[in-house]
């Protein structure tokens, strides 16, 4: 009686695993299919901060005053 | 287009704008100085005249949006009949969230399309930056589930491609900006556009494909924002946000948007993006130094919106753009610590208002970030300032001459500083009139319950946002002195859920805000009791905080705060709501393979 019960649950515990694996394979299959597609597209750093040099080189005197007035507030706050 | 978004028609809203609020804070600093020197003048009633002029101007600006609002057009475009010739990717980024309800979202939307017949020129993707390994598991079941639910095997055994997909990076670099950046760089050229999301953001299947439609007929269109509607609030204060932001954010929003023209917002969420203008010109870079002014840019919806102008792409805001939703904080604690983090990234734009080649309305609106945050600090200084000049006023001198016969009065002004806290206190108030008679008029207002359940929520949400304003205040000081001394807030997960706190909650996160009332108080009792009247409308919220706190996270319940969409519950969120309720009665673990799983009938 013992042994059957003890057959029993191994039969039973054995059924549970494959489905259990089952189960994480069909997961790892979906997930699989379900990777991003393969389309890449370049995306270029853009430039945020830039010399002082290369501000006063490139900027028509009105925009590089006001530019020179942001910048300022903006290295005081590096400058941290 | 519904309103004008034409350079020389945004040139001449701002004009006016910036006029108007140049002119009332002008006003107001004349006549403040004229009372703070009836008894001499000294140096402390220059800087509290400057900090009437900027604080003034502060709120006459934001006045002055809801006026342009009233004053533009805000007749809804005819729908773009055209037929839909371009992919869509609909990206959800998720980070650290409940997989179920965020997943069943994407279901509704996809039932939302598929119900039109253009769900084939759409792809969803839920790009997790999960960092939980139990929630990125949690993550994997749900997806299969919506897999099953979207009907993906079928699809993909027909030989079609499937429309839903998930990636969960191991490194949250850049966070959001840079998981949606790394989506470009893995899967951008497949599509014409995308459309960003956040977790709670839901969006008509009608209102995508209109977006789409403009898109499509916009070739010079680089990001289209819409504004999304707070849904889902239960408690006092998310209730009272959710309709402040259905009754007064569209005619303010419509205002900015004819401010900003071809200039406008990206919130960083229910807005399209052209993914070749995006990819181009939105690679953001890390910032020098360490956070929290240098590292990773936070707010970068701001940058990104202001690169694409940069780069010659128009961004708009169309708030006729109904069927966009998202939810809002619950609770006071919710809303500060999001707003924490909106601190840290607009103070961040310190070190981006100086980038090359910006268009000069992209630094005023980084510029007006900053402000926004930093205003309260002025309204904190005018404070002190006048606790200030009372203390240390002169005793008037009734006999100034020496042998005088007839003493001389002093000037009273009182009226004069009467006056500037009438027109301020109109400034706040005189926008909220206005919308409410437009509503009327226009017969917006039976979508809120009737002119007296309006008028109702109104004068509610009116006195609840003025207890809460003193303690907002203090939170966002605190939060700029946390970020000026470096202190970096990091990347909090979203708090969910209905928000009730406990009263030791509220008590924990508001006793030194009541310690500063007392302070407050007691200072201007010692040292300035005639102004004691004027301190109690900030002063004793301040006592009262955390009583406040505790008593806005508790249940509100219509008719006050009534909003259209909790009188007929829009079709994407019943949608949503029947998916989650189906969803929690079979859990994803139960799947077995082949399994016929129903799919959600559209």
């Amino acid at each position: 009686m013992g042994t059957h019960m003890m057959m029993h649950g191994s039969l039973s515990d054995a059924a549970q695993d494959a489905q259990a694996r089952a189960v994480d394979t069909r997961h790892a299959e979906i997930l699989r299919a379900a990777r991003l597609p393969h389309a890449p597209l370049a995306m270029p750093r853009q430039v945020i901060e830039r010399s002082l040099a290369d501000v006063v080189a490139n900027t028509p005197l009105l925009s590089r005053l006001i530019g020179g007035l942001a910048s300022g507030i903006g290295r005081t706050a590096r400058g941290r | 287009m519904s309103q004008s978004t034409s350079p020389s028609g945004a040139r001449s809203a701002r004009a006016l704008a910036l006029l108007i609020s140049v002119g009332l804070g002008i006003g107001a600093a004349a006549l403040f100085l004229q009372f703070g020197a009836a008894d001499g003048y000294q140096m402390v009633d220059g800087v509290r005249a400057a900090l009437v002029f900027i604080t003034t101007f502060w709120l006459a600006w934001g006045a002055m949006q809801s006026v342009e609002g009233l004053m533009s057009s805000r007749r809804a475009p005819a729908s773009l009949n055209m037929p839909l010739t371009t992919r869509t990717a609909i990206l959800m980024p998720v980070y650290n969230e409940d997989p179920a309800v965020v997943f069943a979202r994407v279901a509704a939307m996809d039932v939302s399309l598929t119900r039109l017949g253009v769900a084939e020129q759409f792809d969803f993707a839920i790009l997790s930056d999960t960092q939980n390994d139990r929630v990125g598991t949690e993550e994997e079941r749900w997806f299969v589930r919506l897999w099953e639910d979207r009907g993906q095997d079928a699809r993909v055994a027909s030989g079609k491609a499937p429309r839903f997909f998930y990636r969960r990076r191991a490194r949250n670099i850049g966070r959001k900006a840079g998981n949606i950046q790394d989506f470009f760089e893995t899967s951008g050229a497949q599509y014409d556009f995308a459309l960003i999301l956040d977790a709670d953001s839901l969006m008509e299947g009608e209102t995508i494909v209109e977006m789409v439609h403009r898109m499509q007929a916009a070739p010079e269109l680089g990001l289209l924002q819409t504004l999304p509607r707070i849904t889902g609030a239960r408690s006092r204060f998310g209730r009272a946000m959710q309709f402040a932001a259905g009754f007064y954010s569209p005619v303010f929003a419509q205002g900015q948007a004819a401010m900003q023209g071809v200039t406008g917002p990206f919130w960083g969420h229910n807005a399209m993006v052209r993914v070749r203008a995006f990819a181009e010109s939105c690679a953001l870079p890390e910032l020098s130094g360490p956070p929290p002014f240098g590292g990773h840019i936070l707010s970068h919806d701001y940058v990104e919106a202001a690169l694409l102008a940069r780069a010659g792409w128009g961004v708009r805001l169309d708030p006729d753009l109904a069927g966009s939703y998202e939810e809002g904080p619950e609770n006071m604690i919710d809303f500060a610590k999001r707003d924490r983090r909106w601190c840290q990234g607009n103070l961040q734009h310190i070190r981006v208002i100086s980038a090359p080649g910006l268009k000069g309305w992209s630094r005023f609106v980084f510029f007006q970030g900053i402000l926004s945050y930093v205003a309260p600090l002025f309204w904190v200084m005018f404070l002190a300032s006048n606790l200030y000049a009372t203390a240390t006023a002169p005793e008037p001198d009734f006999f100034p001459e020496p042998f005088q016969l007839f003493p001389v009065f002093p000037s009273d002004q009182t009226s004069k500083a009467v006056g500037v806290a009438v027109g301020v206190f109109g400034l706040l108030v005189f926008p909220k009139v206005l919308i409410l008679l437009d509503a009327i008029a226009r017969g917006r207002v039976a979508e809120f319950g009737g002119t007296v359940t309006a008028l109702r929520s109104m004068i509610t949400e009116l006195i609840q946002s003025s207890i809460n304003a003193p303690i907002m205040l203090m939170w966002q000081t605190r939060a700029v002195m946390q970020v000026v001394m470096g202190r970096d807030g990091g990347w909090p997960a979203q708090t969910r859920g209905d928000g009730r706190l406990t009263f030791p909650e509220a008590y924990a996160a508001g006793w030194w805000i009541q310690l500063w009332g007392i302070v407050v108080m007691a200072l201007t009792h010692s040292f300035a009791p005639n102004l004691m009247l004027w301190v109690l409308p900030i002063g004793v919220p301040l006592v009262v905080a955390p009583l406040v706190i505790w008593m806005t996270s508790k249940p509100s319940h219509p008719p006050v705060f009534l909003t259209p969409e909790e009188t007929a519950l829009p079709q994407v969120i019943t949608d949503h709501r029947r998916i989650v309720a189906l969803w929690d009665d079979t859990s994803p673990s139960v799947s077995v393979p082949n399994a016929q799983v129903a799919e959600i009938p559209a």
